[in-house]
């Protein structure tokens, strides 16, 4: 077991296998060598960590992407948007906490999960105008009119398609 | 908006997954609306949304049209001009797409404006292509122009950052022009890994000299079909020391004793080898001097018929570790006036040795006589093989000695097989091989090319199909009218036949 401590305090005893998920704590597991002390996690509080692991749970043994995977497997992996049935319903969360989960599996480097939570964000996007896009993300819109005037002309080819 | 939106690598794996919606090829963009409307949100998409819609350009017209409208006009008849070269403070909108391109590349634009052959060496007069795509990687000229005129441009392009490199000989060739820009690859473009030369008109005796360590990093050398480089530059071509995959088309000239003498080894790293030749004796000379110890695929074609103890002669050389053989006869206007050659297995015998063979093809050498205790033999060789196609000429008229238990064998003993390309005789329905049908099930093979074979009784032969290939989803024939409708009712039998049962019943 692996004691993990989050920003807010807060103590989790994980099994190995299943926080060896992330490639940070099994790198620092690796480099460490069979120690007792904890493993802090200065920027995952504890609400999201649960989350995390609740993921890293199910997933338990399913194998790693390698970091040298071909890159066919990688353009497959990009180009499928569709989620799988559980990780649907596991990242079906408040914007702030997916938000805040795309942070941690950033940090914490959980390949799939970022995925998981990147593609969620994906498809909020996909169809929306701008101002749909700037109400949804709360986005302050920074281009003056002239300037946004001129970029959707000069991409005006890209929506037409 | 959340911070994590602020972090690149996180906004890029968005921006990806935003981009690959709905793409088939990665060499094209289909999503590009999205993308476009999400550059319109706010300065930090904008950024990243423009560098995946413009990375990779099929023309230069999208760019041109950044230009202030006027440097440039579109004719009536949809050809879009460049009417002066642009001044120093109207590359401004250009640059801010054009420092984002890595790519030109197939597929050409879609869009009824092409831009006029006459706009790029305007565009190019006062500006290098150099300072204009500084993240240029990918590079296919024949896209951007096709004009002799424009064809030394190519060297403008060149740098240390490109790796891919394709461009076609234009119709009216210069060999300077030619020269110029194959001298300056290696002095230029340093890092280029693929090179791929075409040409519109067939070029005889292309001139093709690197200096052999001056590309450490070429990994693919193209030359397509239409060009036949010339004896002398084959020399060179045999000792570039890193191509792992080559593709040339030989001189009628060419002798492979001119390189016996090379002070360096010759094809030192060759994996894949996509020849052709006038005769297979010139391919024979060459392989035999491969020095390579990984050569895994061999494409080969000729124009001449060769005899059977040529064939043999070549299967001789070619060693025993490959993993794919492609032999093929080009037939030429004139080979319907020579009676084909028969070859028999003994022709074929050398290859029972290449034990990691996946593929296999012989196409129209002559007349294949082929025999059951041959494709047995090679099904228990070839293990690992999945594809096979073994065809005569088409005009070869001979009732083949392979009966259905060669693809029987086929089946039991190569699991990986999925497609068989094979002329039979299927008048005889031999008795199942109850043995293997447990393993029928998982029967990968799904395309079978019977080709002209002789059929008997059609339910039959169905069921024999049904019990070793359950998983046949195409059956073709290159049979006359009458034999086509009867392998088609023995597919249609075969599709109506369930295999579970029937397998059952024939269970002793």
């Amino acid at each position: 077991m692996v004691l993990l401590v989050t920003s807010d305090n807060v103590q989790f005893q994980v099994d190995k296998e299943v926080v060896e998920r992330s490639v940070l704590i099994k790198n620092m597991l690796e480099d460490v060598g069979e120690s007792d002390q904890s493993i802090p996690l200065a920027n995952v509080s504890s609400s999201v960590l649960k989350k995390v692991i609740e993921y890293c749970e199910h997933h338990r043994g399913e194998p790693l992407p390698s970091a040298d995977a071909d890159q066919n497997q990688d353009e497959t992996r990009k180009r499928t948007t569709d989620i799988s049935e559980w990780d649907q319903k596991f990242i079906t969360v408040d914007q702030e906490m997916l938000f805040e989960i795309i942070l941690a599996a950033n940090y914490l480097d959980i390949k799939s999960l970022l995925d998981v939570g990147c593609k969620t964000v994906a498809n909020m996007i996909k169809g929306k105008t701008p101002e749909e896009i700037r109400r949804l993300f709360n986005i302050v819109n920074d281009f003056t009119p002239e300037e946004e005037a001129q970029i959707k002309k000069e991409n005006e080819w890209a929506e037409d398609r | 908006m959340h911070q994590s939106l602020l972090i690149d690598e996180i906004l890029s794996r968005i921006v990806q997954f935003i981009a690959a919606d709905g793409q088939r090829d990665s060499r094209h963009l289909e999503n590009t609306s999205d993308l476009a409307r999400l550059a319109r949100t706010c300065r930090c998409f904008m950024e990243c949304a423009l560098d995946t819609l413009w990375r990779t350009q099929h023309s230069l017209r999208l760019l041109i049209m950044c230009l202030p409208t006027s440097t440039w006009e579109i004719h009536p008849s949809n050809i879009l001009y460049l009417t002066r070269p642009p001044t120093n403070f109207e590359w401004t909108r250009f640059e801010v797409y054009s420092h984002r391109v890595k790519s030109f590349s197939y597929p050409k634009q879609k869009s009824m404006i092409r831009v006029h052959e006459d706009a790029l060496p305007l565009l190019f007069a006062r500006r290098s292509p150099l300072s204009l795509f500084p993240s240029l990687s990918s590079l296919d000229f024949s896209i951007l122009s096709c004009n002799s005129r424009n064809f030394p441009l190519i060297r403008d392009f060149l740098s240390p950052k490109l790796a891919n490199l394709s461009f076609a000989l234009p119709r009216t060739m210069c060999p300077q022009d030619i020269c110029g820009v194959l001298e300056a690859l290696p002095q230029k473009a340093t890092h280029l890994e693929n090179v791929a030369i075409s040409s519109f008109i067939p070029a005889t005796s292309f001139e093709l000299k690197f200096p052999t360590r001056a590309m450490p990093h070429l990994r693919r050398l193209v030359i397509a079909n239409s060009i036949r480089i010339s004896a002398e530059s084959m020399l060179n071509v045999a000792s570039l020391r890193y191509v792992q995959e080559l593709t040339l088309n030989l001189h009628p000239n060419f002798d492979a004793e001119a390189l016996r003498d090379a002070p360096d080894n010759t094809f030192p790293a060759l994996q894949y080898l996509t020849l052709s030749a006038y005769d297979l004796p010139q391919c024979t000379s060459l392989v035999s001097l491969i020095s390579s110890p990984r050569l895994d695929e061999l494409s080969v074609s000729y124009d001449i018929q060769a005899t059977p103890s040529t064939v043999t002669s070549f299967l001789s050389t070619i060693g025993t570790s490959l993993q794919s053989i492609s032999l093929r006869h080009n037939i030429q206007d004139n080979t319907i006036a020579d009676a084909p050659f028969t070859f028999y297995p003994s022709t074929f015998a050398p290859l029972l040795a290449c034990l990691n063979l996946r593929s296999i093809t012989v196409f129209n050498l002559g007349t294949l006589n082929l025999d059951d205790e041959f494709i047995i033999s090679a099904a228990k060789a070839w293990t690992r093989l999945e594809e096979i196609k073994l065809s005569s000429l088409p005009w070869s008229f001979i009732i083949p000695n392979v009966s259905l238990n060669s693809l029987a064998a086929l089946t039991q003993h190569c699991p990986k097989l999925t497609r068989v390309h094979l002329a039979l005789d299927a008048r005889d329905v031999p008795e199942l091989p109850i043995n293997n049908l447990n393993v029928a099930d998982a029967q990968p093979l799904q395309v079978l090319n019977i080709r002209n074979s002789v059929v008997g009784r059609t339910e039959p032969v169905a069921q024999f199909l049904r019990a070793i290939m359950p998983n046949m989803k195409v059956l073709y024939v290159e049979g006359h009218p009458e034999l086509r409708d009867k392998w088609m009712e023995v597919k249609a039998y075969y599709d109506r036949l369930q295999v579970g049962p029937l397998v059952e019943e024939l269970r002793p």
